[in-house]
């Protein structure tokens, strides 16, 4: 526990300004990554950090990209599944709605996530307007087990897991993407056609 | 805890494993959903076995007389079901969640509300003012079973009884008053 608490910890602490907050003398900023960083940070959280180069002029906008996550939520993965294909390709305001009233456990941790990524677009990530975020990317993983006695009747007994669940988010700048139309008999039945004309004939004239 | 059973005689121990069995069997077809594997595998084999304790030959003849005596044989799973089975059966459009459409905006304080239901944030300002309303009420009555049979009237800051609450009891608050409370 006080492992996941540091986790926790890292989680919404600003993993850039670990070196200043961690060392006393100024030269012991080079090697702060055994001394402060009681867990690893997860690949997620480092998503956040990457930056990249400065745009050259006639390049269309990079969209701003928010990652966002939560560990070690008291739910079951598989559960938490199904809130986030719910979510996945929605406008952040539908999304929250749609999450409000959800009779789900999950649906509560989820829009306190996307409501903290809503907030650290708008301050740290250059995001105008907070509405004009969709959701790209929502996931679930795994989170730490623990295996239980259940007792039953005349002194029997299982093992039982209590899980645990990861929840992921990126939150891309825009309106979201069009929804995909569903492929037609016809479409299919063009690929086929495609994929017999691309065969090549071999060891003949 | 379970009850130790010591017949004299060989057939009396038979039937009474038959019977244990055919008991447990009746009686518990439903508990271990979860568990039927470990319960059936692993467990199994203390339940008609520790009871007719006192035999000698009942470790080494444990699982035998027990299955060619019960008649009642239960469903268990044939064959392992595949990651991809599974998957088709757990993200079924049936299965996922439906977006729900009946979301509106409260014309009153602009939050989400559904259709058909009260908005949450209004209701809730109003019972928070109910509450408040109640603790004077308790104020003024003292005691439990103390209500009496006039009409109540709240007046707010600033507010004078009129002629038509004559014989009601005044509840008076000290604030003033909110715009939903339309006074009569």
């Amino acid at each position: 526990s006080g492992a996941a608490c540091a986790r926790g910890l890292l989680s919404w602490a600003r993993p850039e300004r670990w070196l200043a907050s961690g060392s006393l003398f100024p030269l012991s900023c080079i090697h702060t990554s055994t001394s402060t960083c009681l867990q690893k940070i997860g690949k997620w959280e480092k998503k956040n950090r990457i930056v990249y180069p400065p745009q050259l002029p006639g390049e269309p906008r990079r969209p701003a990209e928010i990652y966002h996550c939560r560990r070690e939520i008291k739910y079951s993965k598989d559960k938490m599944w199904y809130l986030a294909k719910l979510i996945k390709g929605m406008s952040i305001d539908q999304a929250l709605a749609q999450l409000e009233f959800s009779d789900k456990k999950g649906a509560k941790v989820i829009k306190e996530v996307l409501l903290e990524a809503q907030e650290m677009a708008v301050r740290k990530h250059n995001v105008e307007f907070k509405s004009n975020l969709h959701i790209a990317e929502s996931q679930t993983g795994r989170g730490r087990y623990m295996k239980r006695m259940r007792y039953h009747g005349k002194g029997m007994f299982g093992m039982m897991k209590i899980s645990r669940c990861h929840y992921f988010v990126k939150l891309v700048e825009g309106p979201p993407p069009p929804p995909e139309p569903p492929r037609t008999g016809f479409e299919q039945a063009k690929e086929y056609v495609q994929q017999l004309r691309n065969r090549t004939l071999v060891h003949t004239l | 805890v379970l009850v130790l059973v010591h017949s004299p005689l060989p057939r009396l121990r038979t039937l009474l494993q038959r019977c244990w069995g055919q008991l447990e069997r009746g009686l518990r077809p439903g508990v271990f959903e979860s568990h039927s594997p470990s319960w059936g595998a692993a467990l199994a084999v203390q339940g008609p076995a520790l009871v007719p304790q006192g035999m000698n030959d009942s470790e080494s003849s444990a699982k035998a007389p027990s299955l060619l005596e019960s008649v009642v044989w239960m469903a268990a799973p044939k064959h392992r079901r595949t990651i991809e089975v599974n998957r088709c059966r757990r993200r079924h459009p049936t299965k996922l969640i439906e977006i729900k459409r009946n979301i509106d905006v409260c014309p009153e304080c602009g939050n989400l509300k559904q259709k058909h239901v009260l908005c949450g944030y209004c209701y809730a300002k109003v019972k928070e003012e109910t509450r408040l309303i109640r603790m004077e009420i308790h104020k003024k009555e003292g005691g439990p079973l103390n209500a009496p049979a006039v009409e109540t009237v709240v007046l707010y800051e600033g507010e004078k009884p009129t002629e038509k609450d004559e014989g009601k009891r005044i509840i008076e608050r000290a604030r003033k008053r909110p715009s939903w409370f339309v006074q009569n």
